[in-house]
């Protein structure tokens, strides 16, 4: 498996979830996106975020069951939601959505 | 109603016409009417029937399975019990198959993209090739 783990610090606890970033080495905007993943899960609010890179050319069974055509993709807690590089705003928007939803599952 | 010689047809669907000739001969189509001069006139009921018999082929059924399968077409309600599970199988298979293809199709849509960043030719497919 080619993926590279990365912790946001913390301990992951009940809340973990992992962040996905689907990439590829002929795409321009995978490192921005890996880049604004990164830079928003430093905030204290994600500590118990971790995410990880994602090859899509070496897990490509991976990215199509997940239904990734194009990179940069973003997947969260194995589902996909940006098909395309989001701000960090919708990034930030969409990980507080996954965790809302998680609550209202676990209550 | 329209009606088409046999040679119109093989070139509409792509069937030669010895294979059209043949298909008529096991029964898989009914008795094709003919012109007073002895022409086939193929109608276009005949013509959904081929249709129905190249796709079917196209996914490996046998001439016989095709055969049951035409009966089922023409006389859902009045089919013997096997050839309704025949059906009923075969619709399995269509499914299993629609399911990969939309899997191929996804998978090649995804290397299309990632091909378009590039001028040249495709590194991605070339590596690829390489692992396999």
């Amino acid at each position: 498996m080619l993926i590279i783990k990365f912790r946001s610090g913390g301990l992951v606890n009940k809340a973990h979830i992992d962040i996905e970033v689907f990439t590829s080495s002929l795409c321009s905007n995978c490192q921005r996106a890996s880049f604004v993943v990164g830079q928003l899960l430093e905030e204290t609010e994600f500590e118990s975020v971790t995410w990880s890179e994602v090859d899509v050319v070496a897990e490509i069974d991976y990215a199509v069951a997940l239904g990734v055509l194009a990179t940069p993709a973003i997947a969260i807690g194995g589902e996909l939601v940006f098909s395309a590089l989001p701000s960090k705003q919708q990034l930030r928007d969409a990980i507080h959505h996954y965790l809302s939803r998680r609550r209202s599952i676990d209550e | 109603m329209s009606s088409y010689t046999i040679g119109e047809v093989a070139r509409q669907l792509e069937i030669s016409v010895d294979t059209l000739r043949y298909y008529e001969k096991i029964g898989l189509l009914p008795k094709v009417s003919r012109a007073e001069s002895g022409i086939r006139q193929y109608s276009d009921k005949d013509i959904s029937r081929l249709k129905f018999i190249k796709r079917a082929q196209q996914m490996n059924f046998t001439l016989a399975e095709i055969g049951d399968l035409l009966k089922m077409r023409e006389d859902p309600q009045h089919v013997r019990a096997e050839v309704r599970q025949l059906t009923a199988n075969k619709l399995k298979e269509v499914e299993v198959r629609l399911s990969e293809l939309g899997t191929l199709r996804k998978e090649l849509a995804l290397l299309v993209n990632l091909c378009s960043a590039s001028d040249e030719d495709c590194p991605i497919i070339d590596r690829i090739d390489e692992n396999e």
